[in-house]
């Protein structure tokens, strides 16, 4: 029965410019001395498979720049019986908005499924779980802060909310008269995204980047792939820093009801409470095949 | 300007090195930490940069603030390694030991792991080596015991092995002298001269037995090596 624990699995932490990752480096460390570090490399595809492509065991595990490991998470144990190519998401806890999912959270991978994969800038998408099997995982084994800097933040807003526009990696031709189409957790996410947020440090340049991918996917501005890039994103974000984020917010805000996709500003007090009663999606854990069955 | 790899494994200044570089240069800076086998990490360098070029500086490198990274390779040597000069803080030797050095990015992506050379620098299939005159940096690698007999250990394994290509003998002689008898007061001097004299002794014996010679690219067969000669393990 194949049977992995975290900790005995290559670990390898990705980082890129993220103001926090040295000390969530630091904190990996202290989990997994043994742990890998690649900082800087371009391409989401080319850097997980550089990892891969290092890795001396069958599965190696990922985390993320901007992660910070909790304790025991590296404890855990996957059982990957029946679905050997799937990856192993274990949920995260994102700090901006309490959302609790998959995005940046720590991964399981098997080797030779991220060598042989074919995504990001390889592929015209934007994501893996287009490419490769996820096996969505309830523990939360991570918090993702994404608010140590305004860049930080809007970046993360901007990227995610792209994301959860997308139906299977591919934009809606209409978002406004089809965006109730989409996946009913990603809605909810996306709503979230785009609202909640005010109570805490760069809270509000995740609003900003989350409604700003939206309305540029209504608008049609980019294309969906440009969220790929770290250079142009870091460009967009130099034409709009020196605005007022509440007022850009607001501004966005208005275009988006306006376009029929519906947002309620949400104070700092609003915020806080949000997180309280907020209840996170059940995450799905694929079939395994049973006798006389094959998934 | 050609991207910057900063190469660590297990230096314990390594962190503080780090910072001190990516503070300097944050948007061509890239890491690689904790990667067993000296040429599979450098091996793997060459696949996270986006230039035609790139510096590699390693772990226990303490940069000099004058130098620059902007030294421009010549179309015409654009084959090459080149190395910079580093300073042994221990015996105060200036040449290559621990210096950046700049790599030619497509030749190292094909040589991968393939290469056989015990010094990957110089020994690199296709290419050329070249010595820049400008110091670089102090390597510092007189941290520990096991660091600074492992560093004298294994640099002078290669200097009286004589595989490294290109050498001048008498460079070697001067160079391996030195190596043996000078700064046992320094910081793990005395460490730092018995990894010397063990590391001449396994290199003379074994210098025509290439497999004896490219286990010093093993750090944990070095590690063995220091725990069998310190009777420390």
């Amino acid at each position: 029965m194949p049977q992995y624990i975290l900790k005995n699995c290559d670990t390898f932490y990705i980082s890129f410019d993220e103001p926090n990752c040295d000390a969530n480096w630091n904190r990996l460390l202290s989990l997994q001395p043994a742990a890998k570090r690649i900082h800087g490399v371009r391409g989401f595809d080319r850097v997980y498979k550089l990892c891969a492509m290092m890795s001396k065991t069958t599965r190696l595990v990922t985390v993320d720049g901007d992660n910070w490991v909790n304790d025991g998470a590296l404890d855990m144990e996957i059982d990957d019986t029946g679905i050997e190519d799937a990856t192993f998401s274990f949920t995260s806890r994102n700090v901006i908005n309490n959302l609790q999912y998959g995005n940046g959270g720590v991964k399981v991978w098997n080797r030779e499924t991220l060598i042989s994969s074919n995504t990001h800038e390889n592929s015209n998408s934007v994501d893996f779980h287009w490419d490769i099997r996820y096996n969505q995982h309830h523990f939360i084994a991570s918090s993702t802060v994404q608010n140590c800097s305004p860049l930080q933040a809007w970046r993360a807003g901007y990227r995610e909310g792209y994301k959860m526009s997308l139906v299977d990696g591919k934009p809606l031709n209409n978002f406004t008269n089809e965006w109730q189409s989409l996946i009913g957790d990603n809605i909810s996410r996306l709503f979230i995204w785009t609202t909640v947020g005010r109570d805490c440090a760069n809270g509000i340049w995740a609003i900003v980047g989350a409604r700003q991918a939206l309305h540029d996917v209504i608008t049609k501005t980019v294309k969906h792939t440009f969220i790929n890039n770290y250079t142009d994103l870091l460009q967009y974000f130099c034409k709009i820093q020196r605005k007022d984020p509440e007022l850009q917010a607001q501004q966005l805000g208005k275009f988006l009801n306006n376009s029929g996709f519906p947002i309620y500003e949400m104070d700092s007090a609003m915020s806080a409470w949000m997180r309280m009663v907020y209840v996170n999606p059940v995450r799905i854990e694929l079939p395994r095949p049973t006798a006389g069955n094959s998934v | 300007m050609y991207d910057i790899v900063f190469l660590s494994y297990q230096e314990p200044n390594a962190e503080s090195n780090w910072k001190a570089l990516s503070d300097r240069f944050p948007s061509r800076t890239k890491r690689l930490h904790g990667v067993k086998g000296i040429h599979q990490a450098i091996s793997a360098t060459a696949h996270m940069v986006d230039t035609d070029m790139y510096y590699i500086v390693d772990g226990d490198a303490v940069v000099f603030p004058d130098f620059h990274f902007n030294y421009v390779v010549a179309e015409h040597e654009k084959t090459n390694v080149h190395a910079f000069r580093a300073r042994n803080p221990v015996n105060n030797l200036v040449y290559g030991y621990g210096a950046v050095k700049i790599f030619p990015t497509e030749i190292v992506q094909k040589v991968g792991k393939l290469t056989n050379k015990t010094d990957m620098s110089t020994g690199l299939t296709n290419a050329g080596y070249s010595v820049v005159d400008i110091e670089s940096n102090i390597t510092q690698f007189n941290t520990d015991p096991v660091r600074t007999w492992c560093g004298a250990f294994r640099e002078c394994v290669k200097l009286a092995s004589k595989t490294i290509d290109q050498q001048l003998d008498e460079m070697t002689k001067y160079r391996l002298d030195v190596w043996c008898t000078t700064g046992v007061d320094q910081a793990y001097g005395k460490w730092c001269i018995n990894g010397a004299l063990a590391g001449r002794a396994y290199g003379e014996k074994f210098a025509n037995d290439k497999d004896a010679i490219f286990k010093i690219n093993d750090f944990s067969w070095l590690q063995q090596q220091f725990d069998a000669t310190c009777n420390l393990g």
